[in-house]
């Protein structure tokens, strides 16, 4: 836009994707998305061995920072890999893995509006994503539901705790 | 939909979603796709070639995608300014939406990616239809969807047809008048 326009203009602007998706050809809708979804499934294994990856660097980074604190840097990292674990274990439809993903994101918000950062908590989180990790025996929805509880309390404890001044 | 003769430029910084994301898009036929793990990459290659559709992180290693969006908005060269966008965001990069959304990109998909909200996102995309704002403080396309009424045959009523809804002609109400509304009172037999 030209530097100090000031009326609003409004038009259809050029869609080229209308054209080449409009060719003849192509798949349907629903045989796109059974393509597609086979797809994810083809990426099934490679997926899980970055999940694991991913919950073996949260439990190392915080684990080397047991009784000690975490920066804001070392929560954001946290945090990246807790999005891979929620993206990875969304897509391939692992509930508690993806809900213990959640419950971590959700705690480094709450933690990093205080300094110092404790890493107790996410350790705990660390553990239980260990315990929901594809490579691990299932457990039982009832204890699943009680580890996911416990990590609700750990975050409600920090989401209560009042922003620390810059 | 013939996907094949699409170029799609996505730029994301995670390894695992752009191979997921790969694999979505060539399965719908998608096979053109650049890979860019950067915002600074993504704009090189907008300014040299030109693209019919775009996928950005949320939150990229050097900028976030709603600065990438505003970018291509109004600073990249024509056609690429008003490509479809779509903007991906991730459970911790939620705060993104709106960010994104006001900067001009035409959809926020959260991941996980669910092949079926993609694809609708992509045709939808294709429709052409929607019209494209520019102002001072915004430039992309235009944020409000028109309320058509019920699709054609799918009303329960002869009338129901499918129609353009007029200007509001009166006020809203009020937030009293509608807790007055609901508010429960007793009837009197007088």
């Amino acid at each position: 836009m030209k530097a100090g326009t000031k009326k609003a203009s409004s038009f259809l602007p050029p869609n080229a994707l209308k054209a080449l998706l409009s060719r003849p050809g192509g798949k349907t809708r629903d045989e796109a998305i059974a393509a597609a979804l086979a797809g994810i499934e083809s990426l099934r294994s490679v997926s899980m061995e970055a999940v694991e990856r991913a919950v073996d660097a949260i439990e190392v980074a915080a684990r080397r920072n047991t009784h000690e604190t975490l920066s804001a840097d070392q929560l954001e990292q946290v945090a990246r890999d807790a999005d891979l674990i929620i993206t990875l274990a969304g897509t391939y439809g692992i509930a508690n893995l993806d809900a213990a993903g959640r419950s971590l994101c959700d705690l480094v918000r709450s933690l990093l509006k205080v300094a110092p950062c404790p890493a107790e908590p996410v350790v705990v989180h660390a553990r239980a994503l260990k315990l929901f990790a594809p490579s691990k025996p299932p457990i039982g929805n009832e204890q699943a539901q009680m580890v996911l509880q416990e990590l609700g309390k750990i975050r409600t404890h920090f989401d209560a705790m009042p922003p620390t001044a810059a | 939909m013939n996907f094949s003769g699409v170029t799609a430029l996505v730029a994301e910084s995670d390894t695992h979603s752009v191979n997921l994301l790969g694999e979505i898009l060539r399965r719908f036929g998608l096979d053109r796709q650049i890979p860019v793990d950067s915002g600074s990459d993504a704009k090189a290659y907008l300014e040299r070639a030109v693209v019919e559709m775009c996928f950005f992180e949320a939150s990229l290693r050097d900028m976030e995608g709603a600065e990438l969006v505003r970018w291509v908005r109004r600073s990249a060269p024509e056609p690429v300014r008003f490509v479809p966008i779509i903007v991906l965001t991730s459970y911790s990069q939620f705060d993104a939406v709106v960010a994104a959304r006001d900067a001009g990109a035409n959809f926020v998909v959260c991941k996980p990616i669910s092949p079926q909200i993609l694809y609708d996102r992509l045709t939808w995309s294709a429709q052409g239809t929607r019209r494209f704002i520019e102002a001072d403080n915004y430039v992309g396309p235009d944020r409000r969807f028109r309320q058509l009424g019920p699709p054609d045959g799918l009303g329960r009523r002869s009338t129901d047809l499918s129609q353009e809804v007029g200007e509001q002609s009166t006020p809203n109400m009020s937030q009293d008048e509608i807790d007055a509304l609901m508010r429960p009172t007793k009837l009197v037999n007088v």
